[in-house]
């Protein structure tokens, strides 16, 4: 909670710092300043709940600008394009077409691993589940990870503990079912 | 027969006008009236500062307006429109002169012609019979643009007369005034051939003047030595840098005339590597710029921008150089190196760049 709570301090500290605002020539600066950003947009997304997005719609939102001092200074296109495809690399957003991307508040691995758990709490080793079961069903709740997210990234979630041998994807015509082991 | 317009009586070739001198009386010369086709022989020219009168009066300059019994042919000078000269066939030497007159065209035959010529060339430039026209205009109430040049004029001759009275007694009365300059010419003359010697270079130098008797490469060479000599006095102030422009003012501020250009600076700036001398020239960003080899980037921030640049105020170039006065070429040089580092960081907005100290890097 104390690192959470110095982290967001942080982020305050920078986007009250003007330089901020104009991505850096020396390389090792501007890797971290692009890193802060990442970090900042993602908290961003979670705290807003934003599961899908648009490079216009980045435009607007209000952390990328910052009039304090009288002086409005803002990213423009390209230098949120270079944020985001940052973001895309970490798994932190996913590219649909050149403008419009999904966002992934959790990663497929913290996911899987959530889901996992919460078969195991709820006795469903050895069981069937189906995607919407995981998200929306009577076992689940808000507390947890994976509630209400789209079908997609359970799915992904899930195929990563097919391929660690947690469980089994069942596909019948176009529904997936999945069988914790 | 048709008398010559040029023949005057001796009342009238008396009557001088204002200003008129006599510069010189030549013997035995021709006058030659080409309308007529009337040659008079064996006359006395006596060139003023006015006119040229043709005579055969002995005693031109007591001319009493009486002597009815001698020859004046005068020619105005101001109506003289063209001066030619003929030489003889074969011959380089002036045969006769031509005048082009407003009264007709005249010619002046004689021996030794050259120096008749000067003095008549000269007259007729300096223009003495305009001074008449000059006075009678200051006294009119307006003033126009014919007015204002020769007012111009007449300033320009009292600087001719200025300087010719200065030469009045010739180099020798000069020399007479200038005996201190005349005792170190001497010496440098004297010792200049016996190879190399500092003290003349230094007495060259502080007149900002360099030897003459070098090849291109000892020439460039030599320039290097008094470059870097300026170079290490500037560097402590300048901050271990200096633009190439700031070394070609300084170096050139105690000369007034064959001032060295930036091109030969660069040349000898160019020899600091090879003569081993703590200095070098770098470019930055097209820039040339005079370098001490000492120069250390870190420590040059610490002591310049590191005092003045923070996480909270950003500076622009032009307010840093104006604190640490140097040049906001240099300034923003050193900025760059700083960025380069990761020691500062720039904020792009709209009234221009500033520059504030990296947070990003340092958390």
């Amino acid at each position: 909670m104390q690192d959470a709570q110095d982290k967001l301090e942080l982020y305050q500290k920078f986007l009250k710092y003007p330089p901020f605002y104009t991505l850096q020539d020396h390389k090792e600066t501007r890797k971290k300043q692009i890193t802060q950003w990442s970090e900042i947009v993602h908290l961003y997304f979670q705290s807003h709940k934003i599961l899908q997005s648009s490079l216009s719609q980045m435009l607007t939102i209000p952390i990328f600008s910052d009039s304090s001092s009288g002086v409005l200074r803002k990213l423009d296109a390209s230098e949120i394009k270079e944020i985001l495809d940052q973001m895309a690399q970490l798994g932190s957003i996913e590219w649909k077409n050149d403008q419009n991307f999904s966002v992934n508040l959790v990663s497929p691995f913290e996911l899987a691993d959530a889901i996992y758990a919460w078969a195991k709490e709820k006795k469903l080793i050895g069981y069937t589940e189906t995607l919407k079961g995981i998200t929306e069903g009577n076992q689940t709740d808000q507390t947890k990870k994976f509630y209400d997210l789209p079908q997609e990234q359970i799915l992904k979630a899930c195929l990563i503990l097919e391929e660690t041998g947690r469980c089994q994807v069942y596909e019948f015509d176009g529904l997936y079912s999945i069988k914790f082991i | 027969m048709q008398q010559s317009l040029f023949f005057l009586s001796a009342e009238m070739t008396a009557m001088t006008q204002f200003n008129e001198k006599t510069l010189f009386i030549y013997q035995n010369m021709q006058f030659l009236d080409k309308k007529l086709k009337m040659k008079v022989p064996k006359l006395n020219l006596v060139i003023t500062t006015h006119r040229l009168i043709f005579t055969n009066n002995p005693n031109i300059e007591q001319l009493k307006t009486n002597d009815a019994q001698f020859v004046y042919l005068v020619v105005p000078l101001q109506h003289i429109k063209t001066v030619q000269t003929k030489t003889g066939f074969l011959s380089s030497q002036i045969d006769h002169i031509n005048f082009e007159t407003n009264l007709g065209d005249v010619s002046l035959y004689g021996d030794n012609l050259e120096g008749p010529l000067l003095q008549i060339k000269g007259s007729m430039e300096k223009k003495e019979w305009l001074k008449v026209q000059e006075q009678q205009q200051t006294q009119s109430v307006y003033r126009g643009l014919k007015s204002e040049l020769d007012k111009k004029e007449k300033q320009t001759q009292q600087t001719i007369e200025t300087v010719q009275s200065t030469f009045k007694g010739g180099f020798e009365e000069l020399f007479k005034n200038a005996s201190e300059l005349k005792e170190i010419s001497q010496y440098i003359k004297q010792n200049i051939k016996k190879g190399e010697n500092n003290e003349i270079d230094e007495i060259l130098s502080k007149i900002g003047q360099s030897r003459l008797d070098k090849t291109e490469d000892q020439f460039y060479e030599k320039l290097a030595e008094q470059v870097y000599k300026l170079c290490v006095e500037l560097f402590p102030k300048m901050g271990g840098i200096i633009s190439l422009l700031d070394v070609y003012y300084y170096f050139n501020k105690k000369r007034n005339q064959n001032l060295v250009s930036p091109e030969e600076i660069l040349k000898a700036g160019l020899q600091f590597q090879k003569l081993n001398y703590q200095a070098k020239i770098e470019r930055y960003d097209g820039i040339s710029v005079f370098e001490s080899t000492q120069y250390n980037i870190d420590k040059d921030y610490e002591n310049t921008l590191g005092k003045f640049i923070s996480y909270e105020v950003g500076l622009t170039a032009e307010q840093l150089a104006k604190k640490l006065g140097i040049s906001v070429m240099i300034c923003k040089i050193k900025l760059r190196n700083a960025i380069n580092q990761g020691k500062v960081c720039v904020d792009n907005r709209i009234e221009g760049t500033r520059y504030f100290q990296n947070l990003i890097i340092n958390i």
